[in-house]
């Protein structure tokens, strides 16, 4: 899912990402709160109408945000008072008021309000987040008024601590949700217990229900995800390195600002099926990118998020066609040809029968 | 052609033909301000609906690909192996390649020992010589090119006709030379195509129509002089009235565009800037020009203005909040027919990159929908009324 936070994947209009095959798109639900306000949404025909959007959008519950801006929040069991950024007034987020402005977006899937931690915190903030997660999830269920037709996911979370995860995992499987989030990871954390964290969540959630695993990434961290189990992501990534000049290839990332770019007139990746490789160079790109000009961010943004695309569309044929296995390994193996591999993939893959090396 | 019987407004048809395919433009028409290769904040797949757009690429852009001056542009068009329409991926645009850039430029100067051109241009300063300007027209292969010159736009209208005068003997020689040496590549080149091995080598140099430069300051004789000069040498196919830009009146410039216009030939094209607004390009069409070179729908798009002709509404202002309406009742682009003036108020309220991209589309599209009211206008013979009407509306808007 790319991220379009304020109801516009960074300068892509809706028809291209439609060309780009991308089924549904996340929205902030603090952010569109501000700013056309739900009201407004609700009177002009919810998101998908707004943006002119003919497929699926998720809507996070803004408890991101209480990380992200944790300096203008204070936390209470009712739920969060934010500062609004707009005006200067006290507003607060509660799991009812959450769910209430995640009806009125309307999007397809809406998330539980969760208390977020940051993935590094530790000590007892950590459980007493776990346990206001699990309360507020049914504070969120008990406020949904659109459950005929918006899917709400619940969100696992419980830090860094496995005892932590098995608790919120066994009530939230106990509540029989539509969907499931693993969150409070993505956050800095050590590779090596992130994702141990997923393996575990992945292991007890049930298995006809979709996973979904937040702020999740970069595309080796999306290969190795979808191995251990998890079915959805979501991440600025492809769009944000766009912006500061970075494609992503098979081979890893480029850089178009680099000088090797300018005498360079073959597309951004040769393997790459996307409208951009088929026409633009590097050579172009790279003279065409600068601060006054977007053009090309759009190109790069547009290239980026084909990629991630392609990628997913790959793994999800290669399970159907029983070939995952050396899919991964030869995805992997492409993307390191030039550093070793991270243990931790290698562990992690290991653990689900893909072992990188012939043994 | 035709000609308008109450004005010296006139209509045609511009045919380029570019390998396999042919573009036609009808005139009066808007070549648009590129910034290095594409049109400001718009990729090229935004503009398929829109097949018959002129654009216009900046040399200041393309002269050197690097800081250092040391890669020529030409030099890496010749290792690309194709034109600047396809390193751009701009087909199937006409392509207009300027001398005179359109973006901040402040003048250009000729060292006549040294057989150098100095660029100055938004503080800084592009030195190249006359042979690396030929070689960048000849490998960039655009459907017109633009003549070297020199001028300023260092408060011109105080220059001294002593000033103007070397100005422009200097423009003029650099203009015969530029012709001459240009009809030398182009028959050079002729032979070269019959050559059964060199077949895939640029083909359409001959195609292209080199544009002469006309100017003379505000001086009246000293216009109609260049004019006439300018307008005598061989293989010149069109003309660029250089008249200051937009920092003189507009009746001013209508004023110098009569004294230049009347003494070129009537069957070539005539091209000025038009970018400061709908009225300039009006006033100068009932002149007598042609085309125009124009930044107007990015200047719009920047402000958060959304044509819907013949006015203009800003986009930020919040009576938009919860307009569900495209953004021009009367406009077919894809814009229009996707998205409310609500969403683009919201992204511009959020500073997203979207408003930009979208605004310039729709702009873009309005924009050359001005100019087929202009060409029909002409064609039925209503121009005269439909310029007056046209200017009462737009005063109505403001009043």
């Amino acid at each position: 899912m790319p991220v379009g936070t304020q109801a516009s994947v960074k300068g892509l209009t809706s028809e291209q990402l439609d060309e780009i095959n991308c089924p549904i798109v996340l929205g902030n639900t603090f952010h569109l709160a501000l700013r056309p306000g739900e009201e407004t949404l609700d009177q002009l025909g919810g998101i998908q109408k707004f943006m002119s959007w003919p497929r699926s959008v998720l809507t996070d519950s803004g408890g991101f945000q209480m990380v992200s801006l944790l300096e203008l929040s204070k936390l209470t069991e009712e739920g969060v008072w934010f500062q609004s950024p707009m005006d200067g007034k006290d507003m607060l987020l509660s799991p009812e008021r959450s769910i209430a402005i995640q009806n009125k977006i309307g999007a397809d899937i809406i998330m539980a309000l969760d208390d977020v931690v940051s993935s590094t915190t530790t000590g007892p903030r950590v459980e007493e987040a776990t346990y206001r997660t699990i309360r507020w999830l049914d504070r969120c269920w008990n406020a949904h008024g659109r459950k005929h037709d918006q899917a709400l996911f619940g969100i696992v979370q419980g830090g860094l601590e496995s005892k932590l995860r098995d608790v919120c995992l066994e009530e939230l499987v106990k509540r029989d949700l539509p969907g499931y989030a693993i969150g409070g990871l993505a956050g800095g954390e050590d590779k090596k217990l992130f994702w141990k964290m997923v393996n575990q969540c992945t292991d007890k959630l049930p298995k006809n229900k979709p996973r979904y695993c937040m702020g999740v990434g970069y595309p080796v961290d999306l290969i190795v995800c979808v191995a251990i189990g998890v079915d959805m992501f979501d991440c600025v990534y492809p769009a944000r390195t766009a912006r500061f000049g970075t494609a992503l290839t098979w081979d890893g990332t480029i850089k178009i600002k680099s000088s090797s770019m300018i005498r360079d007139y073959g597309p951004l990746d040769r393997q790459c099926c996307c409208k951009v490789c088929q026409q633009y160079s590097r050579s172009f790109l790279h003279n065409n990118f600068g601060r006054d000009e977007t053009a090309t961010v759009h190109l790069l943004t547009y290239h980026n998020i084909a990629h991630i695309s392609q990628l997913m569309k790959q793994l999800r044929e290669s399970i159907i066609e029983g070939v995952f296995p050396d899919v991964v390994r030869s995805l992997i193996l492409q993307h390191f040809q030039k550093e070793s591999i991270p243990e931790w993939i290698c562990d992690a893959l290991a653990a689900v029968q893909i072992p990188l090396k012939p043994s | 052609m035709d000609q308008d019987t109450e004005t010296n407004a006139r209509t045609g048809l511009f045919s380029f033909y570019k390998s396999s395919y042919k573009v036609e433009c009808k005139t009066p028409h808007c070549l648009l301000v590129t910034c290095r290769g594409s049109l400001p904040h718009v990729t090229n797949d935004l503009l398929s609906e829109l097949p018959s757009l002129c654009l216009e690429l900046d040399t200041c852009d393309f002269l050197y690909f690097n800081s250092n001056s040391k890669l020529k542009g030409s030099q890496v068009l010749k290792e690309f192996g194709s034109g600047i329409q396809e390193y751009c991926q701009l087909q199937p645009h006409p392509l207009y390649l300027s001398f005179i850039s359109q973006q901040e430029l402040e003048k250009v100067t000729y060292s006549a020992k040294r057989q150098q051109l100095k660029c100055y241009q938004r503080g800084s300063c592009i030195t190249f010589s006359e042979s690396e300007y030929l070689d960048l027209v000849h490998t960039a292969d655009c459907h017109m090119a633009e003549c070297p010159c020199v001028t300023s736009y260092d408060d011109c209208s105080s220059d001294s006709s002593r000033t103007i005068r070397d100005y422009s003997e200097q423009s003029t020689v650099l203009q015969s030379n530029f012709i001459k040496q240009w009809r030398f590549v182009s028959s050079f080149h002729f032979h070269d195509r019959n050559n059964v091995h060199d077949s895939s080598h640029h083909s359409s140099f001959d195609h292209s129509i080199a544009i002469g430069v006309v100017q003379g300051g505000m001086d009246i004789e000293q216009r109609k002089q260049h004019a006439k000069t300018i307008s005598q040498l061989t293989g010149i196919g069109g003309f660029y009235i250089d008249a200051l830009q937009s920092r003189i009146k507009l009746v001013e410039q209508q004023r110098l565009a009569h004294i230049s216009i009347s003494q070129l030939p009537t069957s070539s094209p005539r091209v000025m800037n038009g970018s400061t607004s709908l009225e300039q390009v009006i006033g100068l069409v009932a002149c007598g020009i042609d085309c125009f070179i124009s930044s107007y729908p990015y200047t719009l798009s920047i402000h958060g203005y959304a044509l819907d002709l013949p006015h203009k509404n800003n986009l930020w202002n919040i009576q938009y909040r919860k307009d569900k309406n495209p953004l021009s009742l009367h406009c077919s682009c894809p814009v229009c027919r996707q998205y409310s003036r609500a969403y683009l108020n919201h992204l511009l309220n959020v500073h997203e990159m979207l408003a930009m991209t979208l605004l310039m589309v729709h702009n873009t599209t309005q924009y050359m929908e001005f100019f087929h009211q202009l060409q029909r206008a002409i064609e039925t013979k209503t121009f005269l009324s439909f310029q007056k009407q046209f200017l009462a509306n737009r005063r109505v808007n403001y009043s």
